[in-house]
């Protein structure tokens, strides 16, 4: 199964687990980091790279999802691509989240991915518009 | 001297959105990033670079390409959008006589030696030493994160 660890600013992350779990069930392999006002980042890098260590050694595929390209969260992940294999994507919304959750188990990660995050993009709608036909008189 | 837009003192950078913010109250076309050790950082150069705005380039460069850098003669179109992590890299330019009547100061993270002053902003005993002198050298230092926001001077809570 593919592990899956969320950061992002503030408690998002836990929020989005919180209202996730409400709609697909409790999640395993899934952890959430919140990144808070003055928080010391150095111990949290550590964190992530033990947990990279882990799931190398248990041959598991992990999934970064953090919440803003470049944020805090963002910069805490990258570097750790120049020794460690993993996936990360940004900007996650609760759909996109749904989406990807219900396909964890997936056998070609990648391709799974990539179908994934269209339907997160296009689930950001502006919902007058989107009636505006239907509701003509 | 090469036309400095925008001078800000943040550790962490290029910061998502808040560049983007800043990029457009000015015409910013390069992104000067002053980090000796970021600069050695072969890996993380390239990350940064990446992170350049359409229509900027990010540089990386060390104290003393840094500063050699920006006392070239200034080119037409030109403006430089200078980031640095600590203070003392603000004195130093100025020290070398680089004109920088402003600092806006973003972020400058916790750490064991460092006392909070609010949510983004701690600085160690030398760090505030050094605030006062650049102040003392006609630099003015403003907390701000982002345009919109009302910028502080430091004097109110950096003591």
């Amino acid at each position: 199964m593919l592990k899956i660890i969320l950061i992002t600013h503030g408690t998002f992350s836990q929020g989005i687990l919180n209202s996730l779990e409400m709609i697909l069930g409790k999640q395993e392999k899934f952890l959430t980091i919140s990144i808070l006002e003055n928080c010391e980042l150095e111990s949290i890098k550590t964190g992530l790279v033990a947990e990279l260590e882990k799931s190398n050694a248990d041959g598991e595929d992990v999934l970064f999802l953090s919440d803003v390209f470049f944020g805090t969260p963002f910069n805490l992940i990258t570097p750790l691509m120049e020794n460690y294999r993993f996936y990360h994507i940004t900007g996650v919304n609760l759909p996109l989240l749904m989406e990807i959750v219900s396909n964890r188990e997936a056998a070609d990660i990648p391709a799974m991915l990539k179908e994934a995050l269209p339907l997160g993009k296009e689930a950001m709608i502006d919902c007058v518009d989107f009636f505006k036909t239907a509701l003509e008189p | 001297m090469k036309n400095i837009k925008l001078t800000r003192i943040d550790d962490r950078l290029i910061h998502g959105q808040v560049v983007a913010f800043w990029m457009k109250e000015h015409p910013i076309d390069k992104i000067l990033i002053i980090d000796d050790l970021l600069s050695k950082d072969i890996f993380m150069s390239r990350i940064y670079k990446a992170a350049a705005p359409a229509g900027a380039e990010v540089l990386l460069l060390n104290r003393q390409e840094g500063l050699a850098f920006l006392k070239q003669e200034p080119v037409e179109k030109e403006g430089i959008f200078l980031i640095v992590k600590v203070p003392e890299r603000v004195e130093e330019l100025i020290d070398t006589g680089i004109e920088i009547p402003q600092v806006i100061l973003g972020g400058m993270g916790a750490r064991n030696d460092r006392k909070t002053f609010n949510r983004n902003v701690s600085a160690s005993k030398t760090e505030i030493e050094c605030f006062s002198r650049i102040l003392t050298k006609g630099t003015q230092i403003v907390y701000q994160m982002i345009p919109s926001d009302k910028p502080i001077p430091i004097q109110n809570f950096i003591k």
